[in-house]
């Protein structure tokens, strides 16, 4: 019996383990994999995006979710869509929310698969993050948001063909580390072309993970 | 057997629609002939149909004024909304003439004669009325009654009462011009029939055999046997709904209850006549007589349910939000535009556009209630120079634009800049010496950028390239812009587009 039992087990390993039961992660850019410690967009996790070029980061991040999943994105109007359109994002299946006041965060996190919005004020957080794990959505918040669940920060950025008075901006390398909670505690990083010379997101170096010196 | 007929006639509608003083020449031109002439043009010798030279040889000083039946047709409807005081089902021919049956509004105003005195001073009010000019003598509406619309209609122009059976006697020394045919006009021109009377005296049966129906047509009219039924045009039903709430509703409940039995009682009218709405004005006014009106759409018919949802929705927006009514909601109004024949829904065959899961649809309903149509919006891909004229946001559940994808010669190479600046940031370029950049008319900068200072700070430039001129639409010019445009480099790794317009400098978007 017993035997039998361990040999169903054994067959069917998604079914062993509880932690296994929650819902698929959304699809990242292969780019991202590494960096992620799901491999992909968890649904009821936070991600804080920062330093340079994080808007850029946030996109990219959200770029394969986008072919099959609603994204909103909230209180942010400064945002490029037809970057946004160049770095992958499916504007088909993008809303953009004009303001970001509690109640439009709470109607917006219930109904789409990824939100991208500004940072919510600091006390807001707790509740909004609740919100974000019961719901099964993804926030990714460009700038700080209090208790995430990850934390992206962009460095290290190198444009690639300007010169002096000739060329222009084509390809950007970027230093992406990424920490946060559980899986997430021991930081990853890895550099990426963000875009490379052909307006792909690829990685420029292969990835590492180590633990950052203080 | 023919219809006791009243026909109303404006002259000069075309050029009444204008509101120019009465006392200047002025004419219509379409395809180079004379459409219409005002009374002085036409005392000059102006005439319909006349070649433009010649109409201008006659009468230099005519002001020439531009052919547009639409807007006739529109500044003819408060005309038409007038006749339609005095009797139902009003035909109008054209914009300036308009026929409708005679004889109950005959025995109700006590006679055709008072009747036709009754009706030509309404209109003429409501001429006045929409004209800041005042209307010459000659372009009084003239109302004419005979049998049948074709000798009421040239009963007008002469402003007479045609008495019953004695149509063909006035119709008789009418040209045959008069007809609105033509080839066949010319025809019977050359073969000697010059009147009506003259085709009205030939043989129906000949004249059938030998120029067929158009020929018996012509020849009915004409002999004032004008049995044409008239097809008034057709009145829309009133299809608001409004409900009065006494005592007015504070609480949400309450109003969402009155607003869902509103709701159903539309979709209810909706459903009788065969109708759907696409577009759908919700109207609220409070004990305090404050109005609100909010507009929805749908992205294809409104479904009973979906309208129900809407008011709801929008009346928890105004109430919740309490500082903005200061009192208690007392009357609701739907209105439905956009109404077409309910011909059920078509869903997307290829376009994943159409899959919207209600979950979605249901948050942005509610994201819209709060913030309003354009509080979400949906993106999609234009045309333009510029990185933020390349989006267009719509309000969700409105049409998208076709997707412009011709190229645009001119545009920024690509990555395209991540943040784009709503308004773009002052900034200051320098040389290595300290020295303001400035770029010459040839497009040259007077020496190389070494620092740029904006947000209050100077940032090292490492890299740089341009000026990219963009001279846009030249042709015009309030809308016509002269830049200059940069890409920097700076040291600290971030890069921005910078711009030149006038004596400024700007960035006007950031590659984050």
């Amino acid at each position: 019996m017993t035997d039998r039992l361990a040999a169903l087990l054994a067959e069917s390993p998604a079914i062993s383990r509880a932690s296994h039961l929650q819902p698929p992660t959304l699809p990242v850019l292969e780019a991202f994999t590494t960096l992620l410690p799901d491999g992909g967009l968890r649904p009821g996790s936070s991600v804080q995006i920062g330093g340079v070029g994080a808007t850029s980061i946030a996109l990219a991040l959200c770029a394969k979710a986008t072919q099959d999943s609603w994204t909103a994105i909230v209180g942010l109007p400064s945002i490029g869509l037809r970057a946004a359109n160049e770095l992958g994002v499916d504007l088909d299946h993008i809303v953009v929310v004009g303001e970001q006041t509690v109640d439009v965060f709470a109607a917006v996190i219930d109904a789409f698969d990824v939100v991208l919005a500004c940072p919510p004020p600091q006390r807001k957080a707790p509740r909004i993050n609740a919100r974000v794990r019961e719901r099964d959505a993804v926030l990714i918040v460009l700038g700080t948001l209090a208790e995430n669940d990850l934390t992206i920060v962009g460095s290290a950025p190198q444009w690639h063909g300007i010169g002096n008075g000739h060329g222009h901006l084509a390809a950007r390398t970027l230093h992406v580390t990424a920490t946060g909670r559980r899986a997430a505690a021991r930081p990853r990083e890895v550099t990426i072309w963000l875009p490379d010379e052909n307006g792909e997101i690829r990685v420029a170096q292969q990835a590492t993970v180590r633990r950052l010196r203080a | 057997m023919t219809v006791r007929t009243l026909a109303v006639g404006c002259p000069r509608w075309p050029i009444l629609a204008h509101d120019l003083p009465p006392d200047e020449p002025s004419a219509i031109f379409f395809a180079n002939r004379v459409v219409a002439a005002s009374v002085e043009a036409v005392a000059s010798g102006v005439k319909k149909g006349m070649r433009r030279r010649e109409a201008q040889s006659r009468c230099p000083e005519t002001r020439v004024l531009t052919h547009d039946p639409a807007r006739d047709a529109r500044a003819f409807e408060p005309i038409v909304a007038a006749i339609e005081a005095f009797g139902p089902r009003v035909e109008v021919v054209r914009p300036g003439l308009a026929v409708m049956a005679a004889r109950g509004p005959a025995r109700y105003f006590g006679g055709e004669e008072a009747l036709r005195t009754k009706m030509a001073e309404a209109i003429d009010d409501a001429i006045s009325k929409q004209r800041t000019q005042p209307l010459h003598e000659d372009d009084r509406t003239r109302v004419g009654i005979a049998d049948g619309p074709f000798a009421a209609t040239l009963a007008a122009t002469r402003g007479r009462i045609i008495e019953p059976g004695g149509s063909m006697q006035f119709l008789a020394p009418f040209p045959i011009r008069v007809l609105d045919n033509s080839a066949l006009c010319d025809l019977l021109m050359r073969l000697g029939i010059t009147t009506l009377g003259d085709l009205a005296a030939l043989d129906r049966a000949r004249v059938v055999a030998r120029f067929g129906i158009d020929g018996e047509i012509a020849h009915r009219l004409s002999s004032g046997d004008d049995d044409r039924l008239l097809e008034p045009r057709a009145v829309p039903p009133d299809l608001s709904v409004v409900r009065e709430l006494d005592p007015p509703a504070h609480r949400v409940d309450v109003a969402a209850f009155a607003g869902k039995s509103t709701a159903d009682e539309l979709a209810a009218k909706l459903a009788a006549l065969g109708l759907a709405c696409a577009k759908l004005a919700i109207e609220v006014e409070t004990e305090h007589g404050e109005a609100r009106t909010r507009i929805w759409r749908y992205s294809s018919a409104f479904t009973p349910a979906a309208i129900a949802e809407r008011v709801r929705w929008q009346l928890e927006g105004w109430l919740q939000q309490g500082a903005q009514l200061t009192g208690g909601i007392a009357r609701i109004r739907l209105h439905p535009e956009d109404v077409g024949p309910a011909s059920g829904t078509r869903v997307g065959f290829w376009s994943r556009r159409g899959e919207v899961s209600d979950r979605v649809r249901r948050a942005i309903a509610r994201v819209q209630a709060l913030l309003g149509p354009r509080g979400a919006q949906q993106p999609t891909l234009a045309g333009g120079r510029h990185p933020c004229e390349q989006t267009v946001l719509v309000p969700w559940g409105d049409p998208l634009p076709e997707r412009n994808t011709s190229p645009w010669p001119g545009k920024l190479p690509q990555p395209t800049p991540v943040v784009v600046f709503d308004r773009p940031r002052r900034a200051d370029v320098a040389d290595a010496n300290g020295k303001a950049v400035d770029v010459s008319g040839r497009s040259v900068v007077t020496s190389t950028p070494a620092r740029v200072r904006f947000g209050g700070k100077w940032h090292d430039i490492e890299a740089w390239a341009g000026p990219w001129p963009v001279d846009e639409k030249w042709w015009d010019i309030d809308a016509h812009r002269r830049r200059a445009r940069f890409q920097v480099a700076l040291a600290d790794g971030t890069a921005h587009l910078l711009v030149r317009e006038g004596e400024n400098w700007f960035v006007e978007a950031t590659y984050d």
